[in-house]
């Protein structure tokens, strides 16, 4: 109890911890929910602004449990208002990937186009729960956590993941 | 195959293996895939202002809105207080909201707030008045040297210099100062002077009560006290080349200077003469013989 008082997220360097920690996953997971980069960095502050004004509330170690709540509230009104665009081939950050030959390159390039048109086929929380394992590396436990789930859930919406981009590129 | 072996597979769990060539390309792949970039800085920089505005806002709200109440009825409260003052050898008759009557005399001032008027009948006197209190609530005339408070009477309130005088015409009159309280009837008078003693005299003369004319009551006061007494009711100028210590104690009349000069002059032995038309010098006997 006492060390919960002193880690108030109403402290200011409570508060910039928990943002260091948890904004990139925060940014992402919304990444793979709307496709859309801007949507979720405004989403993200969003969140963490409602974290800010729940501060005396919330104990600093349910924090991450929080913002993906308001996190995925947040996006339930977005997805409401309009019609999410998934730009992944577009907007994708290109990893070039060096010490490769030339033309190995491009055929992984060109499956990352395949693969990202793929992705844009899958259903929201099928995208995320992949994009969260490959990308950020998360366990399943931390996928559940995150989506309020269980874990034989979460791997279920990964077997469909993969069962569905199989499919779609399979048939580019 | 077993329930979700995809996923088990692809999350390297023991004793899950996939031939298939796409599903092993999708494996690598997107091992290697990154988000785009996610301008971390600059989103906690908005954060951080947001934060300051709304905390600053909640602030100025409140206080914005507890400082309009506090200045709404402070204005209202100021604007709602009434003063009224009297010159030197000049009177004036004042109504209070509950229609008591105030003669409020020489070089007196009178104030009292319309507005708390109906929960608290309260006057702050300095000078002399003459009252003649409407039956209500508690009636409180408040002064440097005292307090009375009466519940419908009337009376006569002096505070000039360090002495409170308080006459009483009808009904009875508390008088309280330094949480002392004295009660006296009509007819009565009582005096507590700079050391806080209380004189009461019973059994006066109160035919004069609404005359208007009413002298002043001088309870033990040296010379140079009387001159300045003389100097706020008449509006003059005294100086004095006498000096005495002996205490007048007797009356002097607000509205008659040359009454009152006498009067003066004769208790002390000494003379005054006139240097311009507001300004008057005492001097001793001897100074005239010459």
């Amino acid at each position: 109890m006492k060390e919960r008082s002193l880690n108030n997220i109403c402290e200011e360097r409570t508060f910039s911890n928990l943002y260091d920690q948890y904004a990139d996953e925060v940014n992402n997971y919304l990444y793979y929910k709307f496709g859309y980069q801007v949507e979720a960095a405004e989403t993200v502050q969003q969140a963490f602004i409602k974290l800010w004004k729940n501060c005396k509330k919330v104990d600093p170690y349910h924090a991450r449990a929080f913002l993906y709540k308001v996190a995925n509230n947040l996006s339930l009104n977005v997805i409401k208002h309009e019609k999410i665009k998934l730009r992944y081939a577009k907007e994708s950050h290109k990893r070039t990937a060096t010490h490769e030959d030339p033309a190995f390159e491009m055929e992984t390039d060109e499956f990352k186009d395949k693969l990202e048109t793929a992705l844009a086929t899958l259903k929201p929380k099928q995208r995320t729960t992949f994009l969260m394992h490959r990308i950020d590396g998360k366990s399943y436990k931390e996928i559940a956590e995150a989506e309020q789930i269980s874990v034989k859930a979460v791997e279920k919406r990964m077997h469909q993941a993969l069962v569905q981009l199989r499919e779609t590129i399979k048939n580019i | 195959m077993e329930d979700n072996y995809l996923a088990k597979w692809i999350n390297d769990e023991e004793g899950h293996s996939v031939d298939d060539p796409i599903l092993q390309q999708i494996k690598e792949v997107s091992g290697q895939l990154t988000t785009p970039y996610f301008d971390k800085e600059k989103v906690f920089k908005n954060i951080q202002q947001k934060k300051t505005r709304s905390k600053r806002s909640y602030i100025n709200w409140s206080v914005a809105a507890s400082l309009l109440v506090i200045i709404g009825l402070g204005s209202l409260y100021l604007l709602s207080s009434r003063s009224f003052e009297t010159n030197a050898m000049a009177s004036k008759n004042i109504q209070l909201p509950d229609r008591s009557k105030v003669s409020l005399q020489s070089g007196s001032q009178l104030k009292f707030n319309s507005l708390s008027w109906s929960l608290d009948r309260k006057v702050a006197l300095s000078g002399i008045a003459y009252f003649d209190v409407e039956k209500g609530a508690t009636f409180t005339v408040t002064t440097q040297n005292g307090n009375i408070t009466v519940l419908g009477t009337a009376f006569s309130v002096s505070s000039v210099q360090d002495q409170l005088l308080v006459r009483c015409y009808e009904g009875s009159v508390s008088v309280e100062k330094n949480g002392k309280q004295s009660i006296i009837k009509p007819g009565d008078r009582i005096v507590i002077d700079q050391k806080n003693n209380r004189h009461i005299t019973k059994n006066l003369d109160l035919s004069f009560k609404q005359s208007g004319q009413d002298d002043y009551y001088i309870h033990k006061k040296s010379l140079s006290k009387i001159t300045e007494l003389l100097q706020r009711f008449y509006g003059i100028k005294i100086k004095s080349k006498v000096t005495s210590k002996k205490h007048y104690t007797g009356t002097i009349p607000l509205y008659d200077l040359e009454k009152a000069l006498n009067i003066i002059t004769n208790t002390y032995q000494i003379d005054y003469q006139q240097e311009a038309k507001n300004s008057y010098i005492f001097v001793g006997n001897e100074s005239t013989e010459k």
